[in-house]
């Protein structure tokens, strides 16, 4: 950039002044209060008793949070298949030759992503729904009456049920991420390789991952930043139900501070899950870049 | 003067994030120095509900008579659906910034008597005798701490009734509702035979099962004095025989396929509506659903409907034919508003709200005040509503848990009685988990 074009530097600093007033107003401050009250023992009122690590001693212990972290980590990996995974193949199809209507299909596979996490949870429980519901309905079609269950009071494959209908609302967007992404390869390239007889799978395996890689890493990196911190669908859909079998981190802290009234505690879930959130970032970062490199000198 | 003009919008939006906090006591302070009196009052009845609901039929007309009666107060209300407010009150109360009047669900009371956000309201009742004394037995008891009362009930009456379809138990050789167990589960296997569930139940929101079902199940075993005793720290324990045992009871209908298999993912109004598609042959609730029944259920469904309560268990302590019960909520004033004129104006406005008027129109509209109505004009009730107006008067009221007991505590057992009902875990799992729960709350700091 020229120097003449170039702003000085405190009028970066004013441009940037009101968001980060804006942002330490609403994420800074309350994550450090958060920290401030994980110390305590408060339930809600003006009293307050300082415990130390009281709270994240018990966390250690808490078998619901653990179970639900594990949750976090099942939806994440059903995330990484359901939105990523399916979103590339979809993008790829988008590319392809193959496919007509590609504006129409482009339209209804983002359209889901426009709707609140409650209409998605609705819907779906209509889906679910024991009696009236889609699937069993589609089911007994099929003569697959045998199978008709009421879905969302199944507690072992709940978590899987619940990341149906994430997988459904967000792989709009991560087809067109990937389309983006995809779009941004030299199409060169992709003509030689068909020259050289690379076609459908192969082309995608050795020509279009790798180069997709860098949009790949990100679309996987967002796709654990939003499991990790899932909420409103599971809310919505099961209340974290039956029992506790798909609660997540975020329902836990939720239920604990406003409906146990363990504010301290709740906020030391907070940060716990603030704390978990990002190491998952970071060793998945560490592992998606180490294979970059080790693939870069093989 | 770009820069400057840039400058100046800056410090505008900065001062206006900055200020946004204050502007609140200044506008406070303003009305004040006036002579109206303000009142801000957060409650969870609403205007669309009019008709349907009595209780919030009884309480919105007491307050359009209190305005009309007093046009110099203002009052500043704020109508939220039920789990709104239970959300809004909760993060208002933990910042310290409730308003002038709220309501305080009984689980919630010890909290906010221990965090001072509730005013003890004993003077001002007893400046007020007669409004004081309406009062059915054992109403203002889950609004009270050591003595003092801390919140005005508005309508009270059984959680637990069972309604249900006599055709259809008549159709299989029961004239009337089974008054042991073993018939009950014989009705059950009779029923599911043509394929209707005894019971539909639907507890999706997580709390029907202790308000309807735990708390009248284990009084019948246990007997009330357990109750008592778990409620004081004297040494009863959930892992003892009796709470598993009425655990033991519902998982049993459960597994026994008698009850609707989405019973965990369905929420109270499906329910009652597969009561009324016929899916079902009885549900278990409280009072407020009597009028849901005049009001929504096909003519035959309510021509046939009785109301009735668990039968007795063998060997059992507690008596047959109480419910469980009592005064749910409560309207509790902020401990800040001082003796005085405000004070007044409040206490007047709750008279007028939950008072001897209010009352006898909740009865009227079929619902079950706590503020006891007198006679009123039973007439215009339907034969269900006025069933269960009947058995509410009649029943011995045993504590409901979930007024009584922590937050912390009625959590766990909403939780795990969810997992009980689908199979993940025994009675005796969510026993201990409880029992802990309560161990944590009974040493908290």
């Amino acid at each position: 950039m020229g120097k003449a074009l170039r702003p000085k530097g405190w009028v970066l600093v004013a441009y940037l002044l009101p968001g980060l007033l804006i942002y330490s107003f609403v994420v800074l401050v309350p994550i450090l209060a958060a920290l401030r009250d994980s110390f305590y023992s408060w339930t809600g009122g003006p009293k307050k008793t300082y415990i130390g690590m009281g709270n994240y001693k018990e966390i250690l212990q808490d078998d619901v949070f653990w179970h639900s972290f594990l949750n976090n980590v099942l939806m994440t990996a059903y995330g990484l298949i359901g939105q990523v995974g399916f979103g590339f193949v979809f993008a790829l199809l988008l590319m392809s030759k193959m496919v007509k209507l590609k504006g129409l299909h482009r339209t209804m596979s983002y359209f889901p992503s426009t709707l609140a996490p409650v209409i998605i949870a609705f819907l779906w429980m209509l889906v679910y729904n024991y009696n009236y519901g889609l699937l069993n309905a589609g089911l007994t079609k099929l003569g697959l009456g045998a199978l008709v269950q009421s879905w969302l009071d199944l507690t072992g494959p709940i978590v899987l049920l619940a990341s149906i209908p994430l997988s459904w609302q967000n792989i709009g967007f991560f087809t067109l991420l990937m389309l983006a992404g995809l779009s941004s390869i030299n199409k060169e390239v992709l003509e030689v390789a068909q020259l050289d007889g690379a076609t459908g799978v192969r082309k995608a395996w050795y020509i279009i991952i790798p180069l997709a890689k860098p949009t790949l890493v990100v679309a996987s990196l967002l796709c654990i930043a939003n499991n990790m911190r899932g909420f409103e669908h599971i809310y919505a859909l099961t209340g974290g139900g039956p029992g506790n079998s798909s609660s997540v981190m975020a329902l836990y802290a939720y239920e604990t501070s406003f409906l146990r009234f363990r504010y301290g505690y709740g906020s030391a879930l907070a940060i716990a899950i603030i704390t978990l959130t990002m190491l998952m970032i970071l060793l998945s970062t560490l592992l998606l870049q180490r294979r970059n490199h080790s693939k870069g000198g093989a | 003067m770009n820069k400057r003009s840039f400058m100046l919008g800056l410090m505008v939006v900065a001062s206006s994030v900055l200020s946004a906090c204050g502007s609140g006591d200044n506008e406070e302070s303003a009305v004040e120095s006036g002579n109206t009196i303000t009142i801000s009052l957060l409650h969870r009845y609403q205007e669309s509900n009019i008709g349907k609901s009595p209780e919030d039929t009884a309480v919105l007309n007491g307050l359009k008579r209190f305005r009309e009666d007093y046009p110099n107060i203002e009052i500043i209300e704020e109508q939220l659906q039920n789990e709104d407010y239970s959300i809004k009150a909760q993060a208002l109360a933990a910042a310290d910034d409730m308003p002038d009047v709220f309501i305080v669900p009984g689980s919630w009371m010890t909290n906010f008597v221990d965090n001072e956000i509730v005013l003890p309201l004993d003077e001002e009742l007893d400046k007020r005798p007669e409004w004081r004394d309406g009062y059915r037995a054992g109403t203002l008891d889950a609004g009270t701490r050591e003595g003092q009362i801390y919140g005005i009930p508005i309508a009270a009456g059984p959680t637990h009734l069972i309604y249900y379809n006599a055709d259809l138990f008549g159709s299989i050789g029961y004239d009337q509702f089974p008054s042991s167990w073993p018939d009950l589960m014989d009705v059950g296997e009779k029923l599911a035979e043509k394929g209707i569930n005894l019971f539909s139940y639907g507890d999706k929101s997580k709390g029907y099962a202790m308000s309807s079902w735990i708390s009248a199940l284990t009084d019948r075993i246990n007997g009330p004095e357990w109750t008592e005793s778990i409620l004081n720290g004297d040494g009863a324990k959930f892992t003892d025989k009796g709470f598993i045992q009425g655990i033991g009871i519902m998982s049993e209908l459960a597994k026994a396929g008698y009850l609707n298999k989405d019973l965990n993912s369905v929420d109270n109004d499906t329910m009652v509506n597969y009561y009324f598609e016929g899916r079902s042959a009885a549900f278990v609730s409280g009072i407020w659903s009597a009028m849901n029944i005049v009001n929504n259920a096909p003519d035959e469904i309510k021509a046939s409907t009785r109301v009735a309560v668990f039968p007795g268990v063998e060997n059992g302590l507690g008596n047959p034919l109480s419910s469980s019960g009592g005064a749910g909520v409560y309207y509790s004033v902020n401990s800040g508003v001082e003796a005085g004129e405000k004070l007044d104006a409040i206490m007047t406005m709750l008279e007028y709200m939950t008072g001897s008027d209010s009352a006898k129109l909740m009865a009227e509209v079929g619902g079950f005040p706590a503020y006891d109505p007198g006679d009123f004009d039973t007439g215009k009730l339907h034969p269900v509503a006025l069933a269960a107006y009947e058995a509410s008067a009649a029943a011995d009221a045993t504590k409901i848990f979930d007024l009584w007991f922590d937050a912390s505590i009625v959590e766990v057992l909403n939780t795990g009685i969810q997992g009980v009902m689908a199979g993940s875990r025994t009675p005796e799992q969510l026993a201990e988990e409880t029992q802990q729960a309560y161990e944590t709350f009974l040493n908290q700091p």
